[in-house]
């Protein structure tokens, strides 16, 4: 029904003007979501907000940036508070809700308080995959921390019964709602590791956001991380995330589920059981039979089958030195013997040789000393003749026989002088046919 | 190993599996002289058959440090969280 007389205007000038007219409009909505598209890639996260009496819907987008600052995990269903102002899209000539801020209504801040308190924790290193400690395979005590009312309790039991009943169970039933519930459930986690628990079962069955509040709770999370022994927790259904899984050990889905992950499936236990007993058979069976064809082995060795061949060697040895001893021996004594008779007779020979040059020089030389000794005697014997007449003339023998005598004292010397005497020396005086002994009775000097 | 005085009934099933896996370990390992795996062998055997009767005769002990538990479902009660699931 246009005006008479307007003019008439193109598509892209009228969305214009209500663009202009819409975006002047800011307005706060609380709505349901009721489709949601976050796909990644996508510059803007696209959802409808309804209201659940009325039949109203609106379609919405939230940029990108704005989705990530605002940090509201919501999905289909749930309650949104929003702000934000009309836009349109001209080539499709849609309306949508541009949205600046988001919260979830009603519930909606408890949300963003877990979620502050997760980002808290997380960041103190409560989360970090190497503070998770590692389950004991076979343990012997598993602790349960539940409500005793319920079916938790009983899917625990039930679980642990069907795949691995060696192990003994220690039940703390505490309540698991309510304001206290923390206070009980960290008493529970106590109890049961003081019992000597080796892993921890953490579990209660599904509930409302409300109900597993206290799994939401600070001290209890600590409490968690600050365990001795691992904690698995079963809590509500998925995809519910309380901070309790974040800081167990291990986060199981259900009850049943926690169960399964700390126990090993009965079958599983018959079958290594199994296989340590084949395995067990298998290397005592290699061993025996290894030694078996060892000794097998041996039986065949000559030591055994031939014991005499060991010798054999050494006695053809022995054997062949003793035929060279004894054919050795013999002849060496024949030739030494030869050998010594053979020196004889030459040195029989050759003996006389060797004495005859000397002998005939010997006797040549004895027949020319006889010559010569002849010769050099002769004339000293002619000049000992004359020498003896000349004597016979000196000889105070022949002055004596002309009448004179010779004086001398004791001691046979002659004495010439009266100066050689004393009155009462003895002396002998000799004559031409004796000697007197005569005594000085004096002595008177007096020339001739 | 310190376990040479062992006696099987007392080891927990861990401990027993424990040293079961050590003798079939060694045993595989071969160096032992004939003697000693003999010995190692019906150690094993022994072990064997303590922690099969453990199995066989395993029956789930539950104590209750606190609380009282309610009476427990019928036998033929499905699992819960199944039934949920």
């Amino acid at each position: 029904m246009a005006e008479e007389g307007a003019k008439a205007i193109s598509v892209a000038d009228a969305l214009a003007i209500a663009k202009g007219q819409l975006e002047g409009i800011t307005v706060r909505i609380i709505g349901e979501v009721s489709e949601l598209s976050n796909k990644p890639g996508y510059a803007a996260v696209y959802f409808t907000l309804k209201d659940q009496k009325e039949k109203a819907s609106l379609p919405c987008l939230v940029w990108m940036n704005r989705f990530k600052a605002a940090g509201v995990d919501f999905k289909v269903g749930s309650l949104l508070d929003v702000t934000g102002r009309f836009s349109l899209y001209a080539p499709k000539g849609r309306m949508n809700f541009d949205v600046f801020a988001l919260s979830l209504a009603g519930e909606g801040d408890i949300r963003l308080r877990i979620a502050a308190l997760a980002k808290k924790l997380e960041a103190e290193g409560l989360m970090r995959p190497e503070a998770k400690r590692p389950l004991p395979a076979l343990p012997s005590r598993i602790g349960v921390v539940t409500s005793p009312r319920g079916a938790a309790v009983y899917d625990v039991l039930r679980t642990l019964r069907r795949r691995y009943p060696l192990a003994e169970i220690l039940v703390a039933g505490v309540p698991v709602e309510g304001v206290d519930a923390p206070q009980h459930l960290m008493a529970g986690l106590e109890a049961v590791s003081a019992a000597g628990a080796e892993v921890i079962l953490l579990v209660r069955g599904g509930g409302s956001f409300e109900d597993l509040m206290p799994f939401n709770d600070e001290g209890f999370a600590r409490h968690i991380a600050s365990m001795a022994v691992p904690v698995v927790t079963g809590i509500g259904h998925e995809p519910d995330t309380s901070i309790a899984d974040m800081v167990a050990d291990l986060r199981a889905s259900t009850p049943t589920a926690a169960a399964e992950a700390v126990a090993p499936a009965l079958q599983d236990l018959e079958a290594s059981l199994q296989s340590a007993g084949r395995r067990l058979g298998f290397a005592e069976s290699r061993i025996l039979s290894g030694c078996q064809r060892q000794l097998l082995s041996y039986r065949t060795y000559p030591l055994f089958t031939d014991p005499l061949s060991l010798f054999r060697d050494d006695a053809q040895e022995l054997d062949d030195l003793s035929t060279r001893l004894e054919s050795a021996v013999p002849r060496s004594f024949d030739q030494a013997e030869e050998r010594i008779g053979a020196a004889r007779m030459r040195l029989l020979k050759k003996g006389p040789q060797l004495v005859q040059p000397g002998l005939a020089r010997a006797s040549q030389l004895r027949a020319r000393l006889e010559v010569l000794g002849k010769g050099a005697v002769d004339p000293f014997r002619e000049q000992a003749a004359v020498a003896a007449a000349k004597l016979e003339s000196l000889s105070p023998l022949s002055v004596l026989s002309r009448g004179y005598a010779a004086a001398f004292d004791g001691a046979g010397r002659v004495i010439s002088s009266v100066d050689q005497l004393e009155a009462g020396d003895e002396l002998e005086v000799r004559f031409k046919d004796g000697i007197a002994d005569c005594s000085v009775k004096q002595i008177k000097e007096q020339e001739l | 190993m310190a376990h040479e005085e062992m006696n099987v009934e007392e080891l927990t099933f861990k401990q027993a599996m424990a040293e079961l896996e050590a003798i079939v370990a060694s045993l595989e390992s071969g160096d032992l002289e004939l003697e000693q795996s003999l010995e190692q062998y019906g150690k094993g055997v022994a072990l064997l058959g303590a922690l099969q009767g453990k199995l066989d005769a395993a029956e789930q002990k539950v104590q209750v440090l606190m609380g009282q538990l309610a009476d427990a479902p019928e036998d033929g009660v499905q699992d819960s969280t199944l039934s949920k699931a």
